[in-house]
């Protein structure tokens, strides 16, 4: 406290009466020796009312922080960090306008495996720079307008961690998931473009959440990958499956060495967790890799509608539950849709 | 570095007349601003004293505040509580004085300010001291007050209980009675 406010505290709490008289009295002894406090008690005084006399203390306060400028003052670079802040901000949401234009619905499953392939031995290579990736990227034109920048930017980081820790210290689940090829992760899940509503933004929250909880309910496994030979590659089973009898050979990794504990219905739970802490980013990249790893599963809808849920699209919400059709989920799906409807 | 509405803590620290050296030689206002917030209830208290109206006090309070950014470049006081109490009063006084405007520097003899002198212990001793023997010479009033005040240590609430005076008349009893007792003192060759 200072100086000030202690002497004014002193002298409202002498007005009010509500000093003792010892105190008092020292109080006034001191106002008799000093001018300066006696004529600003007497001052003060005038004022009857103390909650009114507080008030008017409290507006010169005010009005001499206004004169004075010492608190109203900003530093430079405060106002630098704060045009920052504006410009950053402005970026992000601009990109993520961007995503939403010229993203594709759920493209996952269109895929060139040939560009699967090539992702992953790009992975799978000991020393992968950001420049490398990339360069990549940039060899095909045609895709690029679907990646979007600020993914690029993260996921190199990613490759270049992964690639130089050689994420051995990493569970085998998360290994896995960090080896995805990256091509299919931007281009899976991404949104067409729908039309935002106003109703868009009264979302009731608890109607994700029972949509999280649906989808944590779920047990089935969505292909039969307890056998373990998909993860460690990053290569879903089904999907080898599907790429062998294409004809395209697929590299398949020394599948003895992933003890796999992990299921489908685990892997959800994860995401419904992540989606649940706001982790938004994190539960999208996640539920990409689960696309890429278990493309037939649908269930993973839910997830991905309770995702779009909790950020308040509403339409979005409902457009993943209407991919549920013709699978077990589609009943439900569509109670849920009425209640997101509302 | 100073961030908005986060006081200095070094600057809180240094004396009024060390705040002062460092705004003649820096010029930041900022100095002046910490200077004037330690006394912004006296100053103010001291215009409703004299101006009554809250709003031209307010007013007054900021006059004086931005006179000093001036004042105190060419300035220095050595006491500057004392100083500022001067420049409230006075300002205070032009005000009521209007259209007669004297400029603010000549209108202040230093050292006219009796702060603090009867403060000093040995002083306030001989006093307490002559006191006992000398409160009979003063008028009953201010005799009564200043005995109750300073040998029975009793506060005006108390006094004014036991005399039936008034508050105002309590202080200005004992501020008489204390004014008497000095001269009756170097009269009869007190220190």
């Amino acid at each position: 406290m200072s100086q000030d406010e202690m002497l004014r505290k002193r002298i409202l709490r002498y007005l009010s009466g509500e000093m003792p008289s010892k105190e008092a009295r020292a109080f006034e002894e001191e106002m008799l020796e000093d001018p300066f406090l006696s004529d600003a008690v007497e001052g003060l005084q005038q004022e009857a009312s103390l909650p009114r006399l507080q008030a008017e203390l409290a507006g010169v306060d005010l009005a001499l922080k206004h004169k004075g400028g010492r608190k109203s003052r900003m530093p430079y670079y405060s106002i630098a960090a704060v045009f920052l802040l504006l410009i950053g901000t402005a970026l992000v949401i601009r990109l993520r306008v961007q995503e939403t234009k010229e993203a594709s619905p759920l493209a996952s499953e269109q895929v060139d495996p040939m560009e699967n392939e090539k992702a992953v031995t790009s992975e799978a290579m000991p020393e992968v720079s950001k420049k490398t990736i990339i360069k990549d990227k940039s060899d095909n034109p045609s895709e690029e307008k679907s990646i979007d920048a600020l993914d690029k930017i993260v996921m190199s980081e990613e490759a270049i961690s992964d690639a130089s820790s050689g994420a051995s210290n990493l569970p085998i689940q998360q290994k896995a998931l960090n080896k995805a090829p990256e091509r299919q992760e931007e281009l899976s899940f991404q949104t067409e473009e729908l039309p935002g509503k106003v109703e868009d933004l009264l979302i009731n929250p608890d109607v994700a959440d029972q949509l999280l909880a649906w989808a944590e309910s779920i047990k089935e496994t969505p292909t039969n990958i307890s056998s373990g030979k998909i993860l460690e590659t990053a290569v879903p089973e089904a999907e080898t499956k599907k790429k062998t009898e294409s004809g395209v050979r697929m590299p398949v990794a020394s599948s003895t060495e992933a003890t796999i504990n992990s299921s489908g219905h685990y892997e959800r739970r994860l995401i419904s967790g992540l989606i649940r802490e706001g982790k938004w980013k994190e539960a999208d990249q996640a539920i990409s890799r689960y696309v890429k790893t278990w493309p037939d599963d649908k269930s993973i809808y839910i997830l991905k509608s309770g995702l779009e849920l909790k950020q308040g699209n509403k339409t979005k919400a409902i457009h993943y539950l209407k991919s549920l059709k013709n699978t077990p989920y589609e009943k439900e799906a569509k109670e849920f849709e009425k209640k997101i409807g509302g | 570095m100073n961030f908005i509405g986060r006081p200095d803590k070094n600057r809180q620290n240094l004396s009024d007349e060390s705040l002062i050296k460092l705004y003649q030689t820096s010029r930041d206002k900022e100095l002046i601003s910490e200077l004037f917030c330690r006394y912004t209830t006296l100053v103010y208290g001291v215009c409703r004293k004299y101006l009554e109206d809250p709003d031209e006090s307010k007013d007054a309070v900021l006059q004086i505040f931005e006179k000093l950014f001036v004042t105190l470049l060419k300035e220095s006081p050595q006491v500057f509580r004392s100083w500022l109490y001067t420049v409230a009063k006075n300002h205070c006084l032009m005000e009521l004085r209007k259209p007669g405007n004297i400029p603010l520097d000549q209108e202040i003899p230093e050292g006219i300010v009796e702060s603090g002198e009867d403060s000093h212990p040995e002083k306030k001793e001989a006093m307490l001291q002559y006191l006992e023997q000398a409160q009979q010479n003063l008028p009953e009033g201010q005799s009564q007050c200043v005995r109750l005040f300073y040998l029975e240590e009793k506060s005006y609430k108390e006094i004014a209980e036991e005399t039936g005076y008034s508050l105002n008349e309590i202080k200005s009893h004992i501020q008489n009675g204390k004014r008497n007792l000095k001269n009756q003192m170097e009269k009869g060759g007190y220190p």
